[in-house]
């Protein structure tokens, strides 16, 4: 093995989902139920039946898609649906006099607010007025509208889930100590 | 953040996937070999992006494969110096700040205590990567009969959240 070039091209977190999403689909990979229902659709109308899932590739890859997918899902950065939107964005920031990665990780990290973009360009104040700060955040907030809301729901109905695992939990010992004091009964 | 890094290897080609097209048998190959494995100093592969060269096949006495000279590019995970990622806490231990209540404490002010707490989304800053060597040190574990107790990681990174709108996410929303 030899490493050519170690740094040939920045990837931005969207282009490496989209990738990811393509392995996933090329191989009919399902993590969820949720995608095993939609798996399930897309062929009920097709003659071939046959999943393509098992192929030679190895389980790495579909351990770190699995982890990957699941990680990007959650971040912010999902939120850029369509290639447009992302476009409109670079755009936007290109006729701001901000270094590549400082593009990169405002275009990864999508900030919302103040703080997050101070933290996200060095010396911000000196570099950008407070207007320029705020229309990338306007851009931002116009282009992609967060959910917020929807995302406090996801908790709750996460907490929920937990709840219900810990009791199914104490339920299983339950049954073990009742069929324990059967045993002894018996005896 | 993920690069693109360009890659030469030598790719084993077995015969039972002479039948199908070389740039398939390869990607295979490839993805099998680098898919979720750390390089020293390079990072963590995630996958191939695409194969740039294929040199031709070379036969090796004694063995039925083919060998193939392969440039590719793959994805790898490589965070910069200083870069900001997002995360949620997995773990909360004593070394760095004190725990109090398995949860790491940041006095704000005297009446205000910002606690982060496990699987909580969190916000920082690289501060230093760390690649080990996990080379068996033995025979028994190198076969892989006994799994070694406490492992180090081959990529460890540091991070800090000691800056203003670092730690939690939802202290500054």
């Amino acid at each position: 093995m030899k490493i050519l070039n170690e740094r040939d091209q920045f990837l931005s977190n969207y282009e490496v989902f989209e990738h990811l999403k393509g392995l996933k689909s090329k191989y009919d990979w399902t993590f969820t139920p949720e995608d095993e229902e939609a798996l399930k659709k897309k062929y009920e109308n097709s003659k071939h039946k046959r999943y393509k899932r098992f192929t030679n590739c190895g389980l790495d890859l579909e351990v770190i898609t699995r982890d990957m997918t699941e990680y990007f899902s959650r971040l912010s950065s999902s939120m850029i649906t369509s290639k447009e939107g992302f476009k409109e964005l670079m755009i936007y920031l290109n006729t701001f006099d901000l270094m590549k990665i400082e593009k990169l990780q405002i275009v990864n990290s999508l900030p919302r607010s103040m703080a997050h973009l101070y933290v996200l360009v060095e010396e911000c104040d000196q570099r950008l007025d407070e207007e320029a700060c705020e229309g990338i955040l306007q851009k931002i907030g116009e282009l992609f509208p967060s959910e917020e809301e929807e995302e406090e729901e996801e908790e709750g109905e996460e907490q929920q889930g937990d709840d219900e695992q810990e009791i199914a939990e104490e339920q299983g010992e339950e049954g073990q100590l009742e069929e324990q004091a059967d045993a002894t009964t018996e005896q | 953040m993920f690069v693109l890094s360009e890659i030469q290897d030598l790719v084993r080609i077995p015969p039972h996937t002479f039948n199908t097209p070389i740039h398939h048998a390869i990607n295979d190959e490839l993805h099998k070999k680098y898919a979720n494995k750390v390089i020293s100093n390079l990072g963590l592969v995630v996958s191939v992006w695409d194969l740039l060269d294929i040199n031709d096949g070379m036969l090796k006495p004694g063995d039925g494969a083919s060998f193939v000279d392969v440039k590719f590019r793959c994805i790898v995970w490589k965070p910069f110096m200083g870069e900001i990622l997002t995360g949620w806490v997995k773990e909360c231990t004593a070394e760095g700040i004190k725990p109090v209540e398995l949860a790491w404490v940041w006095k704000a002010d005297e009446e205000n205590e910002l606690y982060i707490e496990s699987n909580e989304k969190i916000r920082f800053r690289i501060e230093e990567e760390i690649f080990a060597n996990i080379k068996p040190k033995s025979s028994v574990e190198a076969s892989g009969i006994e799994e070694p107790k406490n492992k180090t990681p081959p990529y460890a990174i540091v991070a800090s959240c000691q800056a203003e709108g670092m730690g939690c996410v939802s202290w500054w929303d």
